[in-house]
Order: C-alpha cells, then sequence, then structure tokens
C-alpha cells in the first residue's frame, strides 16, 4: 500500500522520525509511481531552496527620492513669517521675561518724563514763569477780581441794574429808570 | 509624514506668537498712559483761554471825581469769573461766564448783584439783574450797578466795563516787560 503524498512531502523536508523515514525508503524502492512523486517533491523542494530574493533596492532609492523632493517642496512654501523657530522652552520664556522688562521699563521712563514735563503757567504766563501740571488745577478754583473802592461817596441808587453793550449805552441812557 | 512636519512646525511657533502677544500687551501699555492724557486736556485748557479784563470807572459831578482802576482775568469758556466790588454803603457782585459756541461766536452770561446801605435807619436794599449776550472778541459789555443816571447833578457813575480777548502769552508778555 502506498504511503499518503503528505507522508512523502514530510520526508523530503525531513519532518518524520526515522522509522517512519526507513519505511519510506523501503516502499519507494518497491514503487515506481512512488519514486516518481518523491522526484517530483524533490525538485520543486530544491528549486525553492535554490530560488534568490528579488532585489528590490531600486524601488527604495526611487521611494526616498520621493520623499526627499516632498520635504523640498515643504520647505519652499514656508514663508518667513510662518516658518517656525526650535527655541527650548526655558529660553523662550526667559526670552519674554527680558522683552517684558524692557517694554514695562520704557513705560515707566516715559511716566517719568511725562510727569517732569512742564507747562506754561495759566496765571503767570505772561511773566515768563513756568509752571508744573498742578498749577492750572489750582487756577481752575480761583477766578475773582476783588475791587475796593474809595471811601469818600456815599452811593445812592439812581436806576435799576443794567447790563448792556457798548453800543447800546446812548439808548438805555435816554430810556433809563428811576427806581421808586 | 506631511502632516507630522505641519504639526511640528505649529508646536515651535506657538512661543513666538505668545511673545508677540506680550509685547503688543506691553506696549498698548505703555502708550495709554493717564498722566499725558490729562495733561493733554490741560493744554487744550490752556489754547482756549480767554483774558477778561475789568475796569471800574467812577465818576462824581460834585465835587468832581474820577477815579478808575482795570484789573484782568484769565479764563476758559464756561469758568466764570466774579468781579467783586467793595465801598464804603455798596457791595457789587457780579459774574462773568463766557460761552464759546460751535461757531467761534462768544456768549458772555452776566449777572450782577448789588446791596446798597441807605442808612442805619433804612434796610439794606438789594437789585439784582441777569442779562445773556452775544459778544464779539473785542467788544465792552458795560454793567451798571446803580443804573444808567447819566445827565442827574451831583451823579455818582459807577461803571463797570468788560471786555473779552483771546489770551495770547506773547502779547502780555511784551506788554508786562515794555517792549
Amino acid at each position: 500500500m502506498c504511503p499518503d503524498s503528505a507522508l512523502l512531502s514530510s520526508y523530503v523536508d525531513n519532518e518524520i522520525g526515522p522509522g517512519a523515514a526507513r519505511r519510506v525508503e523501503r516502499h519507494v524502492g518497491e514503487c515506481r509511481a512512488c519514486r516518481e512523486l518523491l522526484r517530483t517533491y524533490q525538485t520543486v523542494s530544491h528549486t525553492l531552496l535554490e530560488s534568490r530574493e528579488p532585489d528590490v533596492s531600486a524601488a527604495g532609492d526611487r521611494i526616498w527620492r520621493r520623499l526627499d523632493s516632498v520635504r523640498g517642496a515643504l520647505r519652499r512654501q514656508a514663508s518667513f513669517w510662518s516658518r517656525g523657530v526650535r527655541v527650548p522652552a526655558p529660553v523662550a520664556v526667559a526670552l519674554m521675561a527680558g522683552v517684558t522688562l524692557i517694554i514695562t521699563s520704557v513705560a515707566m521712563w516715559t511716566r517719568v518724563n511725562d510727569a517732569r514735563l512742564e507747562l506754561p503757567a495759566f496765571g503767570a504766563a505772561a511773566a515768563g514763569t513756568a509752571a508744573t501740571g498742578a498749577q492750572p488745577v489750582q487756577w481752575l478754583e480761583q477766578g475773582a477780581i476783588v475791587i475796593q473802592l474809595p471811601e469818600e461817596p456815599q452811593f445812592i441808587q439812581r436806576g435799576k441794574p443794567t447790563i448792556l453793550r457798548e453800543a447800546e449805552l446812548s439808548a438805555a441812557a435816554a430810556r433809563s429808570a428811576v427806581l421808586p | 509624514m506631511t502632516a507630522g512636519l505641519v504639526r511640528a512646525s505649529e508646536r515651535f511657533r506657538r512661543p513666538v506668537t505668545a511673545l508677540m502677544i506680550v509685547s503688543a500687551a506691553g506696549l498698548a501699555g505703555a502708550q495709554a498712559p493717564p498722566q499725558s492724557m490729562i495733561e493733554s486736556a490741560l493744554r487744550s485748557v490752556r489754547d482756549d483761554q480767554l483774558e477778561i479784563k475789568v475796569g471800574l470807572s467812577l465818576t462824581q459831578t460834585e465835587p468832581f471825581t474820577n477815579w478808575n482802576t482795570q484789573q484782568s482775568e484769565l479764563t476758559i469758556p464756561g469758568r466764570a469769573v466774579n468781579v467783586e466790588v467793595n465801598g464804603s454803603n455798596l457791595r457789587i457782585r457780579a459774574v462773568f461766564t463766557p460761552y464759546m459756541g460751535e461757531d467761534g461766536e462768544l456768549e458772555l452770561v452776566a449777572q450782577g448783584q448789588v446791596w446798597l446801605d441807605d442808612g442805619p435807619e433804612a434796610p439794606t436794599r438789594y437789585v439784582a439783574t441777569y442779562r445773556s449776550v452775544p459778544l464779539s472778541l473785542g467788544e465792552k459789555l458795560l454793567f451798571f450797578p446803580l443804573g444808567v443816571a447819566e445827565g442827574v447833578a451831583d451823579e455818582v457813575t459807577l461803571k463797570l466795563e468788560v471786555e473779552i480777548v483771546r489770551y495770547e502769552p506773547e502779547r502780555s508778555r511784551m506788554a508786562t516787560t515794555g517792549r
């Protein structure tokens, strides 16, 4: 009785034990059909073991060239303003703190100079003096003219108190009313 | 791969963006100091200054007396100038408030109050007047606190002349130094 083809294939691949191998060899020596099948299996196995792996290095080169071209295109597309800068986090924080300090110093310096800015005095401008910003506020709170009349005359109310433009004076004098 | 490069670029851009925001905030704070705003407003007030010249004349026919005085006060549109006149039996208080319209026309609001003692027996007399007058710069406004009584014998005429001009520091300085 002939062994099945799976046992023959296992024999070719050295996958069966020595007892089974001896039985297969004994049978193949007597059975021409099995001997032919075994030879076929051995030829296939030998061909598979002898065959070389395909050369994929050319394809790899093509892939890397393609990747390089994509990377170059991305680099060209990035403009100056959108280009990223690789800065370590501590350096970035220190840089920001420094810039903030400079801006604050400039602002403080500007305010101090503004406070020192001298304005011409409101009341004393005619005398060519200068005043700081506090004086106009004092000036706004003042604003009174006080006139002391001579003591001699005794005043008598001659008519109604009248306010008029200079041009209206003559007409007003004509119709001035005397208080009762 | 492409997506990875974009993500990396965004990650490195964040510190720079934050730096720019901090700088912009700092600059915004530095450009609007309240002190400068106040002084800018004060400069504007100074540029609108008006000079109110107040002249007081006292004339008497018997005996003939002619007494004059003139004072001036600086003000701005909307700020009143008080004038107080004190005599032997008289007290006058006048308030002049100039207003400048949008068209540059001047409006002077004048208020006058008079207290007069007619003698120890009589009560103190009080009279008041009020007028709003459109006035040109340099034009005179007259205030007769005792009434307009020209032509009356032994009259005592008291007259306040008010003139408003735009304040020019250079002219005032020259007048002060006599040049």
